[in-house]
């Protein structure tokens, strides 16, 4: 897995989380989407669709930049600190 | 005005904001460390990591009000978990500057957020803009937030104080914590923004788990919500047109790095490293905690109390659920956020006026900015005190409250193509931010909620809008010079090069 992650180009990691943040852009801003859920009363994981709808959006942005993180990470584009407190 | 029986528990209350307020003193006495120098004083010395960094964010952005305003908007319907999208999608962008920003600040020894425009531009007039700004658009928070700290002393008091007394009460509180704030600088904000944070967001988030999974506000009436509150607003029988919620989040999203004290955070990090990282756990922190307590909001809006009173369902929540015990530790939870809070306003903004305004004339050596902030944080925070107490009730606050962030947001354009870009100028900053925040000013005056004849676009993006087509208009329409261009190009390369080759015409000194 690690290795995947080293071969693939800078260029290509930027492109796939590039067009995933705006995704997940499109999803928050965009009216149309989040229009479709409103009003729904169906329910997934025991809450309705419009809050599932919120909090997915939110989750998939907090997966996404640790994705990001472990991509960095494993690429060693961060760079190693001194002795930070905490 | 807040009325409860058993006015006999303010021992309780009082106590625990006794107990509350001894710990906070003695966190910031156990961690007091002299200051050797202005960036020592401003930005902690670039020392701190990752479980910092994020709790002193979430401090800085979630206010007391989110107690209370978002609760509220929470238990009326689906509307308030907007809150979670833009604040962790805001905080990315935290994580996608962090290389330039970082490295910018350790290189040029930044410690504003107006500071590096000021530096990316080359432009003491872009600094000084965007700090007024800056400054003008968190003071009616401060006033805001120490009015809230009434309302907790209301509670405390069981509804036996007068409004005046609560609110000296809170005047008073918001002082003495101010001492430490104005002596301690970055560092005693960053000890107690842990300790506040542990206490305003985790024990809340806990506690709140604890109660969805109880009887009272059970997780299960989730899943019984009236169909009224599942409407998104911006839909076919909606008040608001389609571009309302759009408007919401991208103001937040965008606006999340334009917040002087949520900015400044980069630079108390010890490196790239530690912001990145204290990124991930920010957003944990900072979605984690509010989806929470919306979720609790939401879960307790079946309460007849709750749902006549939303603004204070918080507390008479707790209070419904266990008592005076309960509603002690409801309004520790308020009071840990709003002084978190508040603190970071007032330290920011001694800090903007000392390093971004006071060198107007002449620089400064490290001696005379410290003694500069430390007076700008007395100023700011006895005339916040002053005013909360002139204006208490005084409902147009709330407006000024409003149009700080349509205005606050015109940073937006400067600071995001300063740092994802090469292009743009310095005419086209300050052209750009004078009339995005001039149309913002006017708009939100005449609209305060939205403009209908725009969809419901608020006033702040049709000020954006306005904003970036100046900028990008200037950008094209004014070519830089050689050495601005081969300055901005050393300056871009050295990140990712790690060599420092500026030109000299960077060193920005005032």
């Amino acid at each position: 897995m690690k290795d995947a992650i080293k071969v693939a180009p800078r260029s290509t990691r930027r492109i796939v989380f590039g067009a995933y943040f705006l995704l997940l852009l499109a999803m928050a801003l965009f009216p149309p989407f989040y229009l479709s859920v409103s009003g729904s009363a169906a329910l997934v994981a025991g809450i309705p669709l419009p809050i599932f709808y919120w909090v997915s959006n939110a989750v998939l942005a907090g997966l996404g930049v640790w994705a990001l993180y472990i991509v960095e990470s494993v690429n060693g584009e961060l760079p190693e600190e001194g002795n930070p407190n905490g | 005005m807040v009325k409860f029986s058993g006015g006999s528990d303010l021992y309780i209350t009082f106590g625990m904001i006794g107990i509350f307020l001894v710990l906070m003193i003695a966190v910031l006495y156990a961690t007091n460390r002299k200051s050797t120098s202005f960036s020592d004083y401003a930005v902690g010395g670039r020392s701190y990591g990752p479980w910092f960094i994020a709790m002193s964010y979430t401090n800085s952005w979630w206010p007391g009000s989110t107690f209370t305003a978002f609760f509220a908007l929470s238990v009326g319907g689906v509307l308030g978990f907007y809150g979670m999208v833009y604040a962790t999608l805001g905080v990315t962008a935290m994580y996608l500057m962090a290389n330039r920003a970082w490295t910018w600040g350790k290189r040029f020894n930044l410690t504003t957020q107006p500071d590096l425009l000021g530096m990316r531009y080359n432009s003491p007039a872009v600094k000084r803009i965007a700090s007024l700004i800056g400054i003008i658009s968190v003071f009616p928070w401060v006033v805001m937030g120490i009015q809230a700290l009434a309302t907790l002393f209301q509670f405390a008091s069981f509804g036996q104080w007068t409004v005046t007394s609560c609110l000296i009460a809170g005047v008073v509180i918001v002082l003495i914590r101010q001492y430490w704030t104005v002596s301690m600088g970055m560092r005693g904000l960053i000890m107690t923004d842990m300790f506040q944070g542990l206490i305003a967001y985790v024990l809340c988030a806990a506690l709140c788990l604890v109660l969805l999974s109880g009887a009272q506000t059970s997780y299960s009436h989730l899943s019984q919500l009236p169909p009224k509150m599942l409407i998104i607003p911006g839909g076919t029988h909606s008040t608001y047109g389609p571009w309302y919620m759009f408007s919401l989040i991208f103001t937040g999203v965008i606006g999340s790095m334009c917040w002087p004290m949520s900015f400044q955070r980069i630079y108390t990090a010890s490196g790239v490293r530690a912001v990145k990282k204290g990124t991930l756990l920010t957003m944990l922190l900072v979605g984690g905690f509010y989806c929470i307590l919306m979720l609790f909001a939401a879960a307790a809006s079946g309460d007849p109390k709750v749902a006549a009173d939303p603004q204070h369902g918080w507390f008479l929540a707790l209070f419904d659920v266990g008592g005076p015990w309960m509603l002690a530790i409801s309004i520790v939870i308020v009071l840990a956020a709003s002084i978190g809070h508040v603190d970071g306003c007032v330290q920011v903004c001694g800090t903007q006026f000392a390093n971004d305004l006071a060198t107007w004339t002449r620089p400064r050596s490290d001696r005379q900015l410290t003694l500069l902030a430390k007076a700008g944080m007395i100023v700011f925070i006895v005339a916040a005190a002053v005013l909360a107490y002139l204006t208490f009730d005084y409902s147009r606050l709330q407006l000024l409250a409003q149009i700080s962030y349509q205005g606050i947001i015109q940073l937006a354009v400067p600071l995001f193509f300063g740092i994802f870009s090469r292009r743009g100028n310095k005419q086209g900053a300050i052209a750009g931010m004078l009339v995005g925040i001039a149309i913002a000013i006017v708009l939100t005056a005449i609209y305060p909620d939205d403009v209908p004849w725009l969809g419901s676009l608020t006033s702040g993006i049709v000020g954006l809008i306005a904003n970036f087509a100046v900028f990008v208009g200037f950008a094209l329409a004014l070519k830089p010079s050689a050495a601005e261009a081969a300055r901005i190009q050393a300056l871009f390369d050295s990140v990712e090069t790690g060599k420092v080759s500026i030109p000299a015409a960077t060193s920005l000194t005032t």
